[in-house]
């Protein structure tokens, strides 16, 4: 009995030491606090933001260990709670951090990407001010170029207005006929120049007069020709000397009111140049005449749509004679050009342009 | 210690501070777990706390949560220091000191976040008015 007695008890304490001996080898089942921290330190590794704060993960793993060993040494104790919620929490902190960070750079990034994108746009601006005035200026230099070419096309105008009017007043005495660059002043040859001669008639001093003075006034820097004109009766080389001499004794007379000789020249055409027909009398009549060609250097910005006589109709422009080989100057009497009254029928030799 | 050992640590002498070192610091780590609460460690937490307030975690909502979370932390550690408790009192202060980091570390990181916001949408609003194409007149 006592035997039996000793060997209960030796299976009693074999069995108690396997089951702590079991006990002793399942490992305990670690606390909800813990499980929490190492799920929050695996999503803390997992976060990209943390790697702004690799410093505050080191530190979540240094107390996730803690709480680890704190669990291996006693099981659920207060101690392991609080280091593992200690874990949980720095885990928390370094995802914290990172975002902290991460939120920073954004932030100094995007302040720097705005600098740097209203800087550009400064200069942008800039650069359109830059060029708005430098348009500015461009269209303020054409803006006077127009006001200075409408004043002097204003002021040429005026002086070609009052021109107009000096030629119109020329009306009663001659013909003036006015294109863009000269004033053709036609006078009669009847009124002025008895039958075959050269010298003038005593009404034609008062015409010439005005004249002489409605050029000086209009034209005091103007060339002039004055260009003898006959008709086609008698020969032909003396109604050259004869135009010619004409044409000279009116450019002296003019001299002698005081235009610049050096800017008068007299030209003797004879009959080439016939202003209209020679087969009536009227016409032999208008073809002879002394006409007076006043050349002024046209101002620029003038621009004259055409020719217009002076009695305001339009006029035909006609090519200026050539200038004929200027012979002997002196009035010398000719008497070879019949006369408006005589009436001889003189074969034609056809019209001259 | 004879002369030569205060001179300079060698030999047998720096054998006995390699020893005395450990001991010194295993006695005073010791002494200081098993009492109560200093008043050092209690202000070091509450000038967390007081940190927290200051960059306005009240005003935020998870921030506020483990404000809060910190202030009661710091009260149950008073008062497991009061009651003798040191070791839990510490462990308590410690999760109140690590309450108070998240609250402030969250507060900041909202303001940051607003703030990055914000700057981010006036990058926007610059991009959006500035023209495609330029033409240079």
């Amino acid at each position: 009995m006592k035997r039996i007695h000793l060997k209960q008890k030796c299976q009693i304490s074999l069995a108690a030491m396997s089951f702590a001996c079991a006990l002793a080898c399942v490992k305990q089942v670690p606390s909800q606090q813990l499980v929490n921290a190492r799920a929050y330190f695996e999503q803390a590794q997992r976060a990209p933001a943390t790697q702004y704060a690799l410093d505050s993960l080191y530190e979540a793993k240094r107390s996730l260990d803690e709480a680890e060993e704190a669990h291996e040494e006693d099981p659920n104790s207060y101690r392991e709670l609080s280091l593992a919620y200690v874990a949980e929490r720095k885990a928390q902190l370094a995802m914290a951090r990172g975002g902290l960070a991460y939120a920073i750079d954004v932030k100094r990034n995007s302040e720097r990407a705005l600098v740097d994108r209203q800087q550009a746009l400064l200069e942008m601006t800039r650069k359109d001010a830059a060029a708005v005035s430098n348009q500015l200026n461009i269209q303020a230099v054409q803006l006077q170029q127009t006001q200075t070419a409408l004043e002097q096309e204003r002021a040429a105008r005026e002086v070609e207005t009052s021109a107009q009017a000096v030629w119109a007043s020329l009306g009663d005495i001659a013909r003036v006929r006015s294109d863009i660059s000269s004033t053709t002043i036609t006078l009669d040859g009847a009124v002025m120049f008895p039958a075959g001669r050269a010298t003038l008639l005593p009404a034609a001093n008062d015409t010439l007069n005005r004249v002489a003075r409605s050029i000086a006034d209009i034209a005091p820097g103007a060339t002039l020709k004055v260009v003898g004109h006959t008709d086609n009766q008698g020969n032909a080389a003396n109604n050259q000397k004869l135009s010619l001499a004409r044409a000279q004794r009116v450019a002296d007379y003019l001299v002698q009111q005081g235009l610049d000789p050096s800017r008068i020249e007299a030209l003797g055409v004879g009959e080439q140049f016939a202003a209209t027909t020679n087969d009536t009398p009227e016409g032999r009549a208008n073809n002879r005449r002394v006409e007076l060609v006043v050349q002024q250097a046209v101002p620029s910005g003038l621009g004259s749509p055409g020719t217009v006589c002076a009695d305001g109709k339009a006029a035909v422009p006609k090519a200026l004679p050539p200038s004929p080989p200027v012979g002997d100057t002196n009035p010398i009497p000719i008497a070879t050009e019949t006369t408006p009254e005589n009436t001889v029928v003189a074969p034609s030799r056809g019209s001259v342009h | 210690m004879n002369r030569h050992c205060r001179l300079s640590l060698r030999g047998p002498c720096r054998l006995k501070a390699a020893w005395f070192g450990p001991v010194l610091v295993t006695f005073l780590t010791c002494a200081c777990a098993a009492g109560a609460l200093s008043g050092a460690q209690v202000s070091k937490v509450n000038g967390e706390i007081q940190a927290a307030h200051a960059v306005g975690a009240h005003n935020d909502p998870q921030a506020a949560l483990y404000l809060k979370l910190a202030t009661d932390e710091l009260a149950a550690a008073k008062r497991l220091s009061d009651n003798g408790e040191g070791q839990k009192a510490r462990l308590t202060l410690e999760r109140a000191r690590v309450d108070a980091q998240l609250a402030i570390v969250l507060s900041k990181e909202t303001l940051a976040r607003e703030e990055a916001r914000a700057a981010l949408h006036k990058v926007r609003q610059v991009t959006m008015r500035e023209p495609a194409t330029r033409t240079t007149p």
